[in-house]
């Protein structure tokens, strides 16, 4: 990976603390990637970590049947290349029951289900029909709007709160903000309407943080050619020999020289 | 009708899945996803560009705000997280 310069331009506040460093595309890239890749290697070294403790992994084929909508009990049933007759001898039910189950006709008891876990070797919670595809769209809309909600509420805080105002910090609300929406968007045609508003919002303060932006990169372009000219001036004309100061006579203060 | 056609098309080669297996992380996260987006998490492993972020373990990106992250043993491929904003 690419280390990024660290002899970016930075803007400095009032009190000398860093407020905005420029950082060229390619290095801003490099560093998101960088997060990412932390990201994903804390991700996986949590699962590493369990080890062969840990609950064993799913293959692919039982995990694509059971989000496709299959019923778990025949999809584990069948990796475990078990007939429905084994299972539900070994499990202590009729076959008809277990066929019921597997057709979603009826929902096992627990106790049922306690013993189809076991036969197959996988945990309750395996037997579990997920979601379908309407629940999954309807959460993941939700969660959209959730996230929409929450950016709306951080941007409107950043604007008018106490603190001072970071430009990238809106910058970055604004643009995941925007994601969202546009994500939604594609899922929730009938909702152009206020998504469109969002979006018209969103783009308008990404315009006015370019200008203020550029406001301060012009100011600070502006103060450094006056500084340049400042410095090269003949107030700041190194001298060789500097003019010799005489020492003053010393006064000292007593209440008798004050009085008078 | 979708997955006939993506299938018949030669982008999602069911035999692969037996090539790849899921932690349980991943396995949850990947219930929550949507059809298309779970063919692209089980094809990662096998597409082009993964970066290694550590030896043996490798990083994908599948879409806006959603990476695969996996370990490749011998013809084996464990889908150890499924990483990013959409996961969240």
């Amino acid at each position: 990976m690419t280390r990024p310069a660290k002899d970016h331009q930075k803007i400095i506040g009032a009190d000398g603390e860093t407020l905005f460093v420029l950082v060229p595309a390619a290095d801003y890239d490099v560093l998101c990637r960088a997060a990412d890749d932390i990201e994903d290697l804390r991700a996986a070294g949590a699962t590493l970590a369990l080890g062969s403790e840990g609950p064993a992994p799913v293959p692919a084929t039982v995990a694509h049947r059971i989000a496709d909508g299959e019923n778990p009990v025949r999809v584990w049933r069948e990796h475990r290349g078990l007939k429905a007759i084994e299972l539900a001898r070994a499990a202590g039910m009729s076959a008809p029951y277990l066929s019921e189950i597997e057709t979603g006709k009826k929902d096992g008891t627990f106790r049922t289900m306690a013993a189809i876990a076991t036969v197959l070797g996988v945990s309750l919670d395996d037997l579990a029909p997920p979601a379908d595809e309407e629940d999954r769209r309807a959460r993941e809309r939700a969660a959209l709007a959730d996230g929409i909600r929450a950016q709306i509420r951080k941007i409107v805080a950043l604007v008018t709160g106490p603190s001072a105002f970071d430009t990238g910090a809106v910058r970055r609300a604004v643009t995941t903000l925007a994601g969202d929406a546009v994500a939604l968007k594609a899922q929730e045609p009938h909702a152009e309407d206020w998504l469109g508003d969002i979006l018209e919002g969103a783009r308008a303060v990404l315009d006015l943080i370019d200008r203020a932006e550029g406001d301060i990169m012009g100011t600070a372009r502006q103060a450094r050619r006056e500084l340049e000219e400042i410095v090269s001036g003949p107030g700041f004309r190194f001298t060789a020999a500097p003019p010799r100061v005489e020492p003053e006579e010393e006064v000292y203060w007593s209440p008798q020289s004050a009085a008078e | 009708m979708q997955e006939d056609t993506v299938e018949r098309q030669g982008k999602f080669p069911r035999e692969f899945l037996g090539e790849i297996e899921f932690s349980r992380a991943a396995y949850d996260a990947f219930l929550t996803l949507d059809a298309d987006t779970r063919r692209l998490v089980s094809l990662a492993p096998r597409a082009e560009g993964n970066r290694e972020i550590a030896p043996g373990i490798f990083s994908s990106d599948v879409g806006p705000g959603l990476r695969v992250v996996f370990r490749r043993e011998a013809q084996l491929a464990s889908i150890l997280a499924l990483t990013g904003r959409r996961t969240a």
